[in-house]
């Protein structure tokens, strides 16, 4: 009834260890968009974002992590998952080198002033999910907004809302 | 890391000498578990590493209650402030040479009990390397036993060496 | 007596001790290797898997000596408000009584000093200390668990030394003698006592368990309820000491009912080599019954241990002295006719 490990024989006597058991993480590289959520949603704070000049990372602290699988039932992509992988000890005192798993999103560039804005792939997956989930009498006036929207940040929305059309104003 | 990697790191030397000291200590630890704050989850899958399906006492290890008698001190749980000096002098009453394992996610970072803006938990005594030094950590929430049995044979190799 | 033998005898007063502490080791392995597989575990690995083998070595038959070993090269907590001469002496006290009487005790075939006239009752004298050295030890240690632990002990002391003592003088009254060697020759000549005297073999028994502190009598060292009764202050060095005791504790008692109702591992009729293996089996064959009761009975009380000790193998011990009487008179008539 006792199993081999540490001896790793496959099967292990008496159990396997299933698919569902939830270990580390491993991001998508083709179907994370970097929107964030999991970070957002993390119920420890583990995943981390951090944005530079031209990417923005998420980092997932294992550390940190409760391996509640919360990020991988909110990610819209569906590209982050937790893999069956347990095998994380490690020797050493700091908390600072324990394992971590990162991703690396590119940053899209805004037409205007040239800083960034949203990941380019958010952008894309944005404009996908309109053209496919959103209601056929919306879509045109959603389609010519998000050519604004999408491309321009904040404060040159705000700097040529006249020139854009979305200022306030602009029904009366 | 797996048993083959710690298999793998040895060195020619380290493997021809006889070194019984190293030997008797790698083959014989005993375990005392000091468990401060917690939810006790990592309790129980410690407590299972020594029921029949993960059988520790295969390898001569024996979960101890009593300090004095101990070679490993495993931690499970982030220090609450009112058990930070009670953890500094048990650990004090392990026998040198020893090894501290800090077990779980709350252990090691605080794991769920930390602030998401960063500022301290106002409860918590900081995770167990502030208050004692740490050789080994153990990740997961709660380590799986097989998990627990990597990082106790990680922590045999360090011993052998002490 | 001549210059040769007496070296022998010399020489095994270093070498009788060892063995009884090697086969000592086998028998803690045997028991917690039976009293695992019983608890469907497998307990210490007898041949370690191939891929482990370097991280873990190639057996752990000898785990009880890798315990003591690296017992001995930690260091020892000394409490401060402890009586430090007697805390540091008790185990060693332990340790000599222990090695004297393993060196009286006929091992395996081999007795250089057990035609020694009084040999059983210095042996008998000898197993003494060990409780004593626990009782010191532990009020010693200035703790609450040590002094509960002792009390226990001496408690449980009084309850097993009866039956242990009335068994083994039983056996001298059949066999008119008080050196082992005589009994073990009357052993040989007649039957084991075993078939002649099982009452007396019976409380014996019964007693070993006991004196082992074998559950259902580990009580001084309970380990849920006082920390670890009289050891709890004990690390390091000393604690390697105790539990090399309690390792030749192991062998010597087990040699000693070997010795006392099983004929030393003689069968009349064999060669003499089969001895040692025969007595080695039949060891094993005690420790596998003594690990039985062990793993499939819970803790007593102390005193529920004292009553039982009171009605069953005082009781047995005292029917086997009066039986061994009987028997001195019954048995020139099984002789005769």
């Amino acid at each position: 009834m006792t199993t081999d490990y540490p001896v790793k024989t496959t099967p292990l006597i008496g159990y396997v260890i299933t698919e569902e058991n939830r270990g580390k993480h491993k991001f998508d590289d083709e179907k994370c968009v970097g929107c964030g959520g999991c970070s957002v949603i993390c119920s420890s704070g583990a995943i981390t974002e951090s944005e530079s000049q031209f990417e923005r990372a998420l980092k997932v602290e294992l550390a940190r992590c409760i391996f509640c699988g919360r990020c991988r039932d909110i990610c819209p992509e569906k590209a982050i998952e937790l893999t069956p992988e347990f095998e994380l000890s490690q020797t050493g005192s700091k908390a600072e080198n324990a394992v971590k798993v990162e991703h690396v999103v590119s940053l899209g560039r805004c037409e205007g002033c040239g800083r960034p804005i949203f990941p380019s792939k958010q952008i894309d997956a944005v404009k996908r999910r309109v053209d496919e989930k959103m209601d056929p009498s919306n879509k045109e006036t959603a389609s010519k907004d998000m050519e604004v929207y999408m491309r321009y940040c904040l404060d040159c929305r705000r700097t040529h809302s006249y020139v854009f059309r979305i200022h306030p104003r602009k029904s009366y | 890391m797996s048993s083959e990697f710690i298999l793998a790191n040895r060195t020619r030397g380290e493997n021809l000498r006889l070194n019984l000291k190293g030997k008797a200590r790698a083959y014989s630890p005993w375990i005392f578990h000091a468990h401060a704050g917690g939810c006790n989850n990592c309790d129980i899958e410690l407590a299972a590493c020594f029921a029949p399906r993960f059988d520790l006492e295969r390898m001569g290890i024996q979960l101890r209650n009593n300090p004095r008698h101990a070679d490993i001190f495993l931690i499970t749980g982030p220090a609450p402030k009112q058990i930070a000096s009670t953890l500094r002098r048990v650990y004090s009453q392990v026998p040198n040479p020893k090894i501290a394992i800090a077990c779980g996610s709350c252990a090691i970072t605080g794991g769920v009990y930390n602030r998401d803006d960063g500022r301290p938990n106002y409860a918590l005594g900081g995770p167990v390397e502030k208050l004692i030094p740490i050789d080994v950590l153990i990740l997961g929430c709660p380590p799986r036993p097989e998990s627990i049995i990597e990082g106790i044979m990680l922590a045999l190799e360090k011993l052998r060496k002490k | 007596m001549e210059l040769s033998s007496q070296i022998i005898s010399l020489a095994s007063i270093a070498v009788l001790p060892l063995a009884s502490f090697i086969v000592g080791v086998v028998y803690n392995y045997e028991i917690r290797k039976i009293s695992a597989r019983l608890q469907s575990r497998r307990g210490p690995w007898l041949l370690v898997p191939k891929p482990l083998r370097k991280t873990l070595g190639t057996t752990r038959l000898f785990q009880p000596l890798y315990d003591v070993l690296k017992l001995l090269y930690k260091e020892s907590l000394v409490p401060n408000t402890s009586r430090t001469r007697i805390f540091r002496a008790a185990p060693y006290v332990a340790l000599l009584c222990l090695v004297a009487a393993a060196t009286l005790i006929p091992f395996a075939g081999y007795s250089p000093f057990a035609s020694f006239e009084l040999s059983l009752v210095a042996v008998l004298y000898l197993l003494l200390g060990v409780p004593l050295a626990f009782i010191l030890g532990g009020a010693a240690s200035s703790s609450p668990w040590g002094a509960v632990g002792s009390m226990r002990e001496a408690e449980l002391m009084l309850a097993y030394e009866t039956p242990f003592v009335i068994g083994a003088f039983a056996v001298a009254v059949m066999a008119d003698a008080l050196s082992m060697q005589r009994i073990l020759n009357v052993q040989i000549s007649q039957y084991p006592f075993l078939l002649l005297n099982p009452f007396a073999a019976a409380a014996f028994l019964l007693a070993i368990v006991g004196k082992l502190h074998l559950k259902p009598f580990d009580i001084p060292e309970a380990e849920v309820e006082i920390v670890a009764g009289p050891i709890t202050e004990y690390s390091g060095s000393l604690l390697g000491i105790i539990e090399i005791g309690k390792i030749l504790l192991t062998s010597v008692c087990i040699s000693l009912f070997v010795d006392l109702f099983l004929a030393g591992g003689v069968i009349p009729g064999l060669q003499y080599q089969l001895t040692t293996f025969i007595f080695l089996v039949e060891g094993f064959l005690i420790v596998a019954f003594a690990t039985l009761i062990h793993t499939l009975n819970p803790r007593f009380r102390i005193d529920q241990a004292l009553r039982w000790y009171v009605k069953i193998p005082i009781l047995l011990a005292i029917v086997g002295l009066a039986w061994a009487y009987t028997f001195r008179y019954v048995h020139p008539i099984i002789l005769r006719g």
